[in-house]
């Protein structure tokens, strides 16, 4: 997947340039910053050999206020964080801003807040108010994500992993897991995409602040520039918008 | 009614499905009534202060008071310990039947509650409608202006929704919650100390106590410093080496680079070694972090300006960290955080640990373990901790973390009301005795001093003796010098993780932190807080402050002294030092 990418449209002199016209000194690297995200719809998905989705325009949007230059590749999670790790000038997002991580990397954040939830499909008499009430049914996840590996330290009996999230909705759609946990954005794509009319939130469980994890070394001045730049977006609503735009009963 | 959560967040399935959901808020209405109540009183809320008459009218309270608000669903966070564990699972689900107010309780890391709610202080996203959020946080809170201070809450916009039978007198931290100003900003939710933990059985065996006092010249027992508390490490370590078969260790701790590393040193770590002043809670002018404080405003942590993160008792207090870990405790701790070492002592191969939080008492005393005997009283106990050769009478002796309810200003007022029900229903005296029994994390004096705890405390290894006794009080969380906790507090694991590593020397690292948390103060300085914003003072020559009385203090000229120990039974009595 490392062919398909998307280059900043704005180059480094073009991102010198914007930094002046903002009165920001960020000392841009040698080279643009390496991105990496896991192929995730709607956040990260290929379009027509191209990166899109919901993230990465947040991500295209920040990144040209800060006037930062900056290449996007699709890759897996595990290469992805172990990329960053090892390389300078390379980051990750979105990703779950966690205790165990928070050492490994230096942090833009948070880039998304994201809930999670247990949905069913409304033919079944579920009623869950709590974790408890979930954690004897089948619940299907998305194996190697945090939502996944946050309900394994509750000691939840009958995870069922899956590849994709739409093979959950498919279980759920044909009644092999009782539950399915996700985000609430990927819940309606996905539901959508199998064609699920029936899609019953049970509880909203979980919110997740989800940012960009960069290699320690980054320069400060881009971390600076970044996390400036990410907070005006929120304030003017700008995360928001993106956000709402994937909703698909705007 | 005002919708606090933006749209991004809204789960527009669930507007899909509005019908169903109103049936379901029909159905919680139809429940949130005294039949209800009765029902959890009768099979959860078996035992409390209260008797069961004072129980049905606090809570038919509650059903009165929720009725503005039946349907609405409210969100609040907490981290993850066994006691927001039975209130997420069990407290919730009963609030909702009483009251009709759905309540979703999450739980997550500390860190992250911190984050979050940070996030909402700095972007103005009500992401919840309440937090249980460590009252570490005072001096932040007390100078942000976000917080509702419940003081005020309590006798105003929130007097309709304030419990009758609340009493704030009862609960024993709320002096931990309250500002400068004498108002309540925060109210405990569930309270945990940092004490010394053995294995009192060990301890006990006549051969080992031979053994000990023969090499040694003194008896084995509760170490009253930390000499004695290494050279009981070294004892077991390295010279009783195995017991009943298996390799022991005198040391338990952990290192590595993560924010927990960061709690081990910000919970009071220094204050054990002696490093602040004298004064309770947490030591003026110079609290347990190194920060010296004039007239409320934070004025450096550095020696140069008056504060004693670099002081030579910190210093000491650094070095003997990285020293027990390497020489005394399993090789394996270094490379385990806070999550992963809690857990070790119960595996039954950990002799002793010089800082062990009182909550993993109820895991630590579940049947079948190899550190509790078949009659389920525990082999081992908790005890006053020792102190480091800078400590004098009079200055903190440790850690209390108390997990409290906190309320933000940008949370819309119903949303806040109702949040505030919900708060107040899981410390009220119907169902905190339970929830104290489930989590050992207790709030209220009534409590503690109540006739079910003396049943239970033989099973509670000391737990009950510890906060029956008036020296709980030189357990405190950290305290009003700190003015942006989230902040300053990421520097600590940033720099002791540096001596662990061995990138620097202990020295190197507190020169390293002290001087970083000078310049933060300077940066929260520049941005400016509500009240009592820090101003450094002018460097001065180190000696000038070493030299004066207090904090901080000049290098002893021997940090070992003669190792003393005590008794389990005078320790307890230790418990209740003169102040």
């Amino acid at each position: 997947m490392g062919s398909v990418t998307r280059r900043g449209t704005r180059g480094r002199a073009c991102a010198t340039l914007l930094a002046a016209w903002c009165g920001v000194a960020v000392a841009a690297p040698a080279t643009a910053l390496q991105l990496m995200t896991e192929e995730l719809p709607p956040y990260s998905f290929k379009s027509n050999n191209r990166v899109d989705g919901l993230s990465i325009e947040i991500i295209t949007e920040l990144f040209k206020r800060a006037g930062v230059s900056f290449d996007i590749r699709l890759v897996p999670l595990r290469r992805a964080l172990a990329t960053v790790e090892a390389e300078a000038d390379s980051c990750v997002f979105p990703l779950e801003r966690s205790q165990e991580r928070e050492a490994r990397f230096a942090w833009v954040s948070p880039l998304l807040i994201t809930q999670s939830a247990f949905y069913s499909s409304t033919g079944r008499d579920l009623r869950v108010r709590s974790l408890a009430d979930a954690r004897d049914l089948s619940v299907g996840t998305y194996g190697g994500s945090a939502l996944h590996e946050y309900l394994v330290t509750f000691n939840y009996s009958a995870l069922q992993i899956a590849r994709e999230e739409l093979l959950n909705a498919r279980k759920l759609q044909a009644g092999r897991i009782d539950l399915w946990a996700t985000d609430t954005i990927s819940g309606e794509y996905f539901a959508r995409r199998a064609g699920i009319a029936d899609l019953r939130e049970q509880l909203v469980f979980m919110t997740t602040l989800r940012g960009i994890a960069c290699n320690p070394s980054i320069s400060p001045a881009i971390l600076r520039s970044l996390r400036h730049e990410l907070k005006k977006m929120h304030l003017e609503g700008r995360v928001t918008h993106i956000m709402n735009s994937y909703r698909f009963d705007r | 009614m005002e919708n606090p959560v933006p749209d991004s967040l809204v789960p527009r399935a669930a507007l899909a499905l509005c019908a169903g959901l109103l049936a379901s808020l029909a159905t919680f209405a139809v429940h949130a009534d005294m039949a209800a109540a009765r029902k959890w009183l009768d099979k959860e809320f078996t035992v409390s202060t209260l008797s069961r008459a004072e129980q049905l009218r606090e809570l038919e309270w509650f059903v009165n008071a929720a009725k503005p608000f039946q349907g609405m669903s409210v969100r609040v966070v907490s981290e993850r310990i066994d006691t927001h564990w039975y209130e997420a699972t069990v407290l919730a689900p009963a609030f909702t039947e009483i009251t009709g107010i759905k309540v979703v309780h999450e739980l997550t890391g500390e860190d992250d509650v911190i984050r979050k709610i940070q996030t909402q202080m700095d972007l103005g996203i009500s992401l919840y409608d309440a937090y249980i959020n460590d009252s570490d946080l005072i001096g932040t809170h007390y100078r942000s202006g976000a917080v509702v201070p419940l003081s005020d809450f309590m006798t105003g916009e929130g007097q309709v929704v304030t419990l009758p039978t609340l009493d704030i007198d009862d609960f024993i931290g709320i002096s931990f919650t309250t500002g400068p100003d004498g108002k309540l900003y925060q109210l405990p939710d569930q309270q945990f100390a940092n004490l010394y933990w053995y294995r009192h059985d060990w301890f006990s065996r006549p051969d080992l106590r031979k053994q000990f006092k023969e090499r040694y010249g003194y008896e084995l027992g509760v170490p009253r410093n930390w000499s004695a508390y290494e050279d009981i490490a070294d004892f077991f370590t390295n010279h009783v080496k195995n017991l009943d078969g298996q390799r022991v260790y005198g040391h338990m701790d952990y290192g590595r680079k993560d924010p927990s590393l960061g709690w081990r040193f910000s919970d009071a770590w220094l204050s054990m070694a002696g490093a602040g002043d004298k004064g309770i809670p947490n030591g003026l002018p110079v609290d347990e972090w190194g920060i010296r404080n004039v007239d409320c405003h934070p004025v450096g942590a550095s020696v140069s300006r008056g504060g004693a993160a670099n002081s030579p008792a910190a210093i000491y207090a650094l070095r003997k960290f990285v020293e027990w870990l390497d020489k005394y405790a399993p090789p394996e701790a270094r490379n385990m955080n806070f999550t992963e070492a809690g857990a070790v002592p119960g595996e039954g191969y950990i002799a002793q640990q010089i800082f062990w939080y009182t909550a993993f008492t109820a895991a630590l005393t579940r049947p079948g373990l190899p550190v509790v005997n078949k009659d389920g009283t525990p082999k081992w106990r908790m005890a006053p901790s020792p102190h480091g050769p800078y400590w004098e009478k009079g200055m903190k002796l440790g850690y209390q973390d108390a997990g409290s309810w906190t309320f933000l200003k940008s949370t819309p007022l119903q949303r806040r009301m109702a949040a505030w029900l919900y708060a107040q229903f899981v410390v009220s005296k119907t169902v905190s005795l339970r929830k104290t029994d489930v989590g050992l994390t207790p709030i209220r004096e009534s409590d503690i001093q109540s006739k079910y705890m003396t049943q239970r405390a033989p099973h509670l290894g000391g737990l009950v003796e510890f906060y029956r006794s008036p020296a709980r009080t030189l357990w405190s969380p950290t305290g009003i010098n700190v003015p942006d906790y989230p902040r300053l507090s990421s520097l600590w694991w940033e720099h002791v993780s540096m001596a662990v590593s061995r990138q620097l020397t202990p020295k190197g690292a507190m020169d390293r932190m002290a001087e970083r948390m000078d310049e933060t103060l300077q940066e929260i300085a520049a941005e400016g807080q509500e009240r009592c914003e820090p101003r450094l003072a002018q460097r001065a020559r180190p000696d000038y402050w070493l030299n004066a009385p207090g904090a901080p203090k000049r290098r002893l000229a021997n940090e070992k002294p003669p190792g003393e120990t005590w008794s389990y039974e005078e320790s307890l009595k230790g418990f209740e030092w003169d102040q």
